[in-house]
């Protein structure tokens, strides 16, 4: 990467929309939950809020499939915040990256994905109890 | 006067009553282990201690993981080495249910402490039970670091380049910089925009000493006067690959009761001999280049009363400032198995004044007026463990004979210019 590409491009494409394209929704009584495929395009991420499910879920599409992480920290269990492509914890500093891998530490192991599986138009989520 | 009263009480059994139907609320989701964690967290979970804390085994778990750095650093005038082992920290934490935590950080500075001698601390940096009301809205209680600056809250030495924490964030902001208190800490649901406000115990301004700002006044927890008291609060909003930061405090320095500042006919109140701090600071990070910026300023307008009181010789205000840049120069390489790995090339620029403006009882002193140049290398074979290496370049005001009462026949002269290399490793797991 140049330093034409460092104050350029990426660095006004970083200044875009920071709204987050929030999802609230309820998980059924198999802890799965279900969201329109609709919703997933342009390689946007979702947060989805369950209702008492205790960390927001990031969902994107990924390299032909969708990714589901919960927003928690792996290093002290703290909240995530969404950060850039990323996630970060305000507690420790750790990064993670859009695909939920290790970029900084603290934390050593990637965020918690979510088994997905598409069913018609709805991709299918199945709620893991958070560990700690 | 009733009628905010009243608006208190219903936000009291709305908070107790959302916390009361929450707190058992996760038990339909399915048990997962993580495959992730840590041998050491595995083995905590998995041991009796869990039971300890009730019938709950699958619900609490207990956490430990810690960090240390070591150090080495020669002045190249003085020609003088020195090494370190600066800190070893132990962290633990425990999750008694979904709502409720517990945090604890427990540091050796300086590798031990012994009797009769000066050097070493045994402390803790952190120790808070921590209410969730939500994913993202929280309170914690006991021993915390309130978010001002960037190195307080998050000072892992795998997380800031250099051998050195920034002269800034040692000076100005004294992090790590705990007290006790209240804190709540919040995101807003629909934009990544955190905020934090808290109450926590004053600083002591018999602390205070000449040319170390205010950290000494620092309470850390232990016997801490409440006759006085500071609010903090901050705000952050994560723009893209920015993030943005403004916090501040407000308290009290004096720590006399009443009838004590009437004896010593001093200021009194809960915000007598006020401190105000102001920070600001954006960083930038994206594709292993990134950026940050800080500024500080500390006024303290009754500065003279300090020095009337304790003859410590404390500024009217102090202000630091820095920029950094590093880049990540294995980003260049598209070596998948070096892709864990980091090496940080970075430079940073810091200026700062201890005693930026004085107050007539005071002594200027311009080896307080500061700047320096900090360049070097960090690397981290994975990113929990760093080696680092780097050089600083000094330069300051000169120094005012008048501060010295009884010099010494003999005395190496001071100098103005320095350049120390050092030499760092340090660990977060």
């Amino acid at each position: 990467m140049g330093i034409g590409m460092l104050f350029g491009t990426s660095f006004l494409e970083s200044c875009g929309s920071t709204k987050l394209a929030l999802i609230k929704t309820s998980a059924n009584s198999e802890g799965r939950v279900s969201i329109p495929l609709s919703g997933l395009q342009n390689n946007m991420v979702r947060i989805l809020r369950v209702t008492d499910y205790p960390f927001d879920i990031a969902v994107k599409s990924y390299e032909g499939g969708y990714l589901a992480l919960v927003m928690q920290c792996t290093h002290a269990g703290h909240p995530l915040v969404k950060s850039g492509d990323g996630f970060y914890c305000t507690l420790h500093g750790s990064r993670f990256k859009g695909d939920g891998k290790v970029q900084t530490g603290p934390a050593s192991q990637p965020l918690m994905h979510l088994p997905v599986e598409i069913q018609g138009d709805q991709l299918l989520l199945t709620l893991l109890k958070p560990v700690y | 006067m009733v009628q905010l009263r009243n608006r208190f009480v219903v936000f009291l059994a709305a908070f107790l009553a959302n916390f009361i139907c929450h707190a058992q609320a996760d038990t339909a989701f399915h048990t997962f282990r993580q495959p992730g964690m840590t041998n050491a967290q595995k083995l905590i979970a998995s041991t009796g201690e869990d039971l300890m804390s009730g019938n709950n085994a699958a619900e609490a778990q207990t956490v430990i993981s810690g960090y240390g750095e070591l150090s080495y650093h020669y002045d190249t005038k003085y020609k003088n080495g020195t090494a370190s082992l600066d800190r070893g920290v132990l962290f633990v934490g425990h999750q008694f249910n979904s709502r409720i935590a517990f945090f604890s950080e427990l540091e050796v500075e300086d590798a031990k402490i012994e009797g009769g001698k000066l050097n070493g601390t045994i402390g803790f940096e952190q120790l808070y039970l921590k209410f969730s009301l939500n994913p993202r809205n929280y309170f914690v209680a006991g021993l915390f670091l309130p978010r001002i600056g960037i190195i307080n809250e998050n000072h892992l030495p795998v997380n800031y380049n250099g051998s050195e924490r920034p002269m800034v964030e040692q000076l100005i902001i004294p992090a790590t910089w705990r007290e006790l208190g209240v804190g709540y800490y919040g995101q807003m649901s629909t934009a990544p925009i955190t905020y934090s406000l808290a109450v926590i115990n004053g600083v002591n301004a018999s602390g205070f000493s000449h040319g170390k700002g205010i950290g000494g006044g620092r309470g850390e927890g232990q016997q801490v006067s409440v006759n006085n008291l500071a609010l903090t609060a901050s705000i952050q909003a994560y723009v893209g690959n920015f993030k943005f930061q403004i916090s501040g405090y407000a308290g009290g320095t004096l720590p006399f009761a009443a009838y004590q500042a009437d004896s010593l006919k001093a200021p009194k109140g809960l915000f007598a001999a006020p401190l105000y701090l102001g920070e600001m600071n954006a960083q930038y990070n994206s594709g292993g280049f990134y950026a940050k910026i800080l500024g500080a300023y500390v006024a303290l307008p009754m500065a003279d009363e300090i020095n009337a009181l304790f003859a410590n010789n404390t500024p009217s205000s102090m202000y630091g400032a820095y920029a950094e840049a590093g880049y990540n120069l294995l980003a260049l390489t598209n070596n998948v198995k070096a892709a864990d790995r980091q090496l940080i090339a970075f430079a940073r620029y810091e200026n700062l004044d201890v005693n930026n403006t004085i107050p007539k009882n005071g002594i200027i002193d311009g080896t307080l007026d500061q700047s320096h140049i900090v360049a070097g290398l960090n690397y981290l074979p994975l990113p929990n463990v760093v080696i680092k290496a780097d050089a600083r370049f000094t330069h300051t005001g000169p120094q005012n004979k008048a501060l010295f009462f009884n010099p010494p026949p003999v005395m190496i002269p001071y100098q103005q210019d320095n350049i120390f290399i050092n030499i760092g490793l340090g660990y977060s797991f």
